[in-house]
């Protein structure tokens, strides 16, 4: 069976797993979302009484206890673990990965932590992909493709949003569009759009009505995507503070994870509408039917900033998109709001059209992927009448966030740990090669007691400029000679017989080791200006690494990259 | 044809373990069977090729190079044959009268190669001194002849080379070898000759080809007993 499917066509083969991986991805977002509500349902009642500020508390500590301690996962939003697997290691995800974070974040999110279910899907998605392409045995760079399958599955099914599954597996996670990306991804997204539906019917999750968009309201619009950038930024700093500050000021995760819960809970004491993934409070902000005022709005906006920061940062299991489209509604609403109150002679577009044009807004911002935004607002409310304002308010707040969050929130700390390799970067190239691939061999090694005259003789039978000096007894590295250093003696027959290599070689010349760093030999290749460094494993050398030997390594690398 | 791992690193010119990572990694066109890797070699030329990677093969198929072995410069003296009495006052005579006398295959042009001896000439006379001299082209040209050979002339009297010595030249040289690194050689081994007074003596009252021949094969043989002499590994130039 294995043997006849691997007799196809490597592009079919993509596309079959990739409908497979949909089915599963589909499934996967079915039953989180499924068991969401169920638990819901259940806590329902308790919600209202005294107790209930311990709810988030409680299901974050125990998210992160089920997460650290029974299935030994790291806690997160997952996003980020995913893109490190695409570019590090070859996509591989463990297969644990495609169902703890689905628990870890019902227990989370169900017991009203603010957060979504879209990355840990995505991770399920991503890790059930991953798990199928090794088991039919394909080689990294299909991996890739099918982990970014699993992932628009999982994103097109939650959200019934085809296309904004596509672009979001293409723009934030894989970094790159190919005709060979595409093509599966593409059909993945449909399938498991396709399997959502299948199960729960074909809802679109915020269906509007008809706005009457005037000149006026594409002007205003512009200024609402100042206001969500500067949401966004507020919302993509805070989490930093508090991820950090949580890390060093908490050992335990699950403390930590436990205090942030608490902390939710009690905003949720004042402000009940930032518990959970927060669906029902859009839906209302849509439909036209949120009735607070100006300054409740506001401060929802920051409560539910705070409090997202605290269940993600502190090391809860969910997603940024859910709060990201919260925060974006009730921006746009408060946006809205300030227009009647500043100009209550025009007649606006209305609560709804501004609210889905704020979630574009953020949306955009903090992921830095205006398009998964414009597509994901454009698919979930079903309005097309929109697009233009949608578009100009997600590059404009994309534009202006990344002025001061230039990464997203899912590669900030990839970025920071260097470790967000996108394909066809120096980076990536550098990373892929290996020492032992690079290291010359055909070296001829002199001895300390040799005298010049034999120095000579060996260079007139090498075509080498460098040559390591060892040990003759002990066979330890001690240093090298170069031509130019030498040079100006070479031609003094009187030296040939008095001067020792001893006294010619260089002792202090850098070396450097298999264990290294592409990336940091290149900068000893800067800082010494030399063009070869010897390569010494336990004082002994092995060979030498030189830049035009890197150069044609590169080269090639570069050139098996290219797709055609 | 099928290859194997270490038959493809050969033919693309990288490590192994570099074959292995695009194996991995999925880069290159590979079949399993028996828990083994091989390649098609169509297939790993047409993915080479699409990818503009350079083939090892491609280096074997170009014509194989001439290698100076240890009786080249006799050989080469040989081939290029002893003439005496060769008339000319002027340099342009002589050569042309060397280039005339010099046994090239039918389709050389004669007429290019004497232009070719003539711009050397404008650049720096050739007299190297001592009454010798060793005109040759100003590229090695492979399209005069794949074997290198050198036309020995004695003249039948003194020409004025504009040597570096101002001593009139009663002996010329012609060589013409097909790369830099075999005229290199020649005219290392020849002016090592050159530099022995006895041998001098001898050239300038040799008289005979064979006793020529004879007395070179000998000065060779000398040279090859002093190994190290002489740079003549392969890979002694060019190269990093």
């Amino acid at each position: 069976m294995r043997r006849l499917f691997l007799s196809l066509h490597e592009r079919l083969q993509l596309i079959i797993i990739a409908s497979f991986v949909g089915v599963c991805g589909g499934l996967a977002s079915v039953a989180l979302n499924r068991s969401l509500s169920a638990v819901s349902t259940a806590l329902q009642p308790h919600t209202g009484h005294w107790y209930g500020f311990l709810f988030p508390a409680c299901g974050a500590a125990l998210s992160a206890i089920f997460l650290n301690h029974v299935v030994k996962d790291i806690g997160g939003h997952g996003v980020p673990e995913v893109i490190y697997a695409i570019s590090r290691r070859g996509g591989l995800l463990r297969l644990r990965s495609s169902v703890s974070r689905l628990v870890s974040c019902l227990l989370t999110i169900a017991s009203g932590g603010s957060a979504g279910p879209e990355a840990p899907v995505v991770i399920s998605g991503g890790s059930i992909g991953s798990n199928i392409a090794s088991f039919f045995r394909l080689k990294d760079r299909h991996r890739i493709v099918i982990v970014g399958c699993g992932a628009a599955a999982a994103i097109a099914s939650i959200f019934n949003a085809p296309v904004a599954g596509t672009i979001f597996a293409l723009e934030a996670i894989l970094g790159e569009w190919t005709p060979i990306n595409l093509i599966p991804i593409a059909i993945s997204s449909v399938v498991g759009t396709e399997v959502s539906r299948i199960l729960q019917g074909n809802q679109i999750p915020f269906q509007n009505r008809v706005f009457p968009i005037s000149m006026i309201d594409l002007v205003a619009c512009l200024g609402l995507a100042g206001l969500t950038a500067l949401g966004s930024v507020t919302l993509t700093r805070m989490l930093k503070v508090v991820r950090d500050k949580s890390n060093t000021l908490l050992p335990y995760a699950w403390v930590r994870a436990g205090l942030g819960g608490l902390l939710v809970g009690l905003i949720g004491l004042t402000f009940s509408g930032v518990l959970g993934e927060g669906y029902e409070v859009i839906r209302v902000i849509i439909e036209q039917q949120y009735s607070p005022g100006l300054l409740i709005i506001g401060l929802m906006i920051v409560a539910k900033i705070t409090a997202t920061s605290l269940t993600i940062g502190s090391g809860g299991s969910g997603g940024i998109f859910a709060p990201c489209l919260v925060i974006g509604s009730f921006t746009g609403l408060f946006y809205q709001r300030i227009l009647l109150d500043l100009f209550p002679s025009v007649s606006w577009a209305g609560e709804g059209y501004f609210a889905l044009l704020g979630m574009a807004g953020v949306i955009s911002s903090v992921l830095q992927a205006p398009l998964t935004g414009i597509f994901l607002i454009v698919e979930i409310t079903g309005s097309y009448q929109v697009l233009i304002s949608v578009v100009l308010v997600s590059m404009v707040s994309a534009t202006i966030s990344h002025l001061f969050e230039p990464f997203s929130i899912y590669h900030q700390e990839l970025i920071a740990q260097g470790e967000l390799l996108r394909p066809r970067t120096d980076r990536r190239i550098l990373s892929e090669l290996n020492m032992v691939e690079l290291l010359e061999e055909d070296c001829h090694v002199v001895h300390p007691e040799m005298r010049l005259k034999d120095l000579v003789a060996t260079v007139q039978r090498t075509h080498r400029n460098y040559f390591p000096v060892e040990d003759s007894k002990t066979g330890e590295f001690l240093g090298m000679i170069h031509l130019d250093d030498i040079r100006s003696y070479l031609f003094n027959p009187y030296l040939y017989n008095t001067v020792l290599v001893e006294e010619l070689m260089d002792r202090e010349v850098p070396r450097v080791s298999l264990e290294d760093d592409l990336m940091k030999v290149f900068e000893l290749f800067d800082k010494t200006h030399s063009w070869s460094l010897p390569v010494v494993q336990n004082r002994r050398f092995l060979g030498l690494i030189s830049k035009a030997t890197i150069l044609d390594h590169y080269r090639k690398e570069l050139m098996v990259q290219e797709e055609i | 044809m099928i290859l194997n791992l270490e038959e493809a690193a050969k033919l693309l010119a990288v490590p192994e373990v570099t074959i292995r990572r695009w194996i991995r990694q999925g880069k290159i066109p590979v079949r399993e069977g028996r828990g083994q890797y091989f390649f098609v070699k169509k297939e790993l030329e047409k993915w080479a090729r699409t990818h503009n990677i350079f083939l090892h093969r491609d280096l074997e198929n170009t014509p194989s190079q001439y290698e100076p072995d240890e009786n080249a410069l006799h050989e080469a003296m040989r081939r290029g044959g002893v003439f005496f009495n060769v008339e000319g006052k002027e340099v342009d005579e002589v050569l042309r009268n060397a280039v005339s006398l010099c046994p090239l295959p039918p389709q050389v042009d004669r007429e290019f190669l004497m232009e070719m001896l003539l711009q050397r000439e404008k650049l720096a006379s050739t007299g190297i001194g001592k009454g010798v001299a060793i005109p040759h082209p100003r590229y090695p040209l492979a399209e005069f002849s794949n074997e290198p050979l050198i036309t020995t002339c004695f003249l039948h009297s003194p020409v004025d080379f504009h040597a570096v010595d101002g001593i009139p030249v009663f002996v010329i040289f012609l060589m013409l070898s097909p790369t830099t690194k075999a005229h290199l050689f020649f005219l290392s081994r020849l002016s090592f000759c050159l530099r022995d007074q006895t041998f001098m003596s001898f050239l300038k009252q040799c008289s005979a080809q064979e006793e020529l021949l004879q007395k070179i094969a000998e000065m060779e043989d000398e040279i090859s007993g002093e190994k190290g002499f002489l740079p003549a590994s392969p890979g002694a130039f060019g190269g990093p």
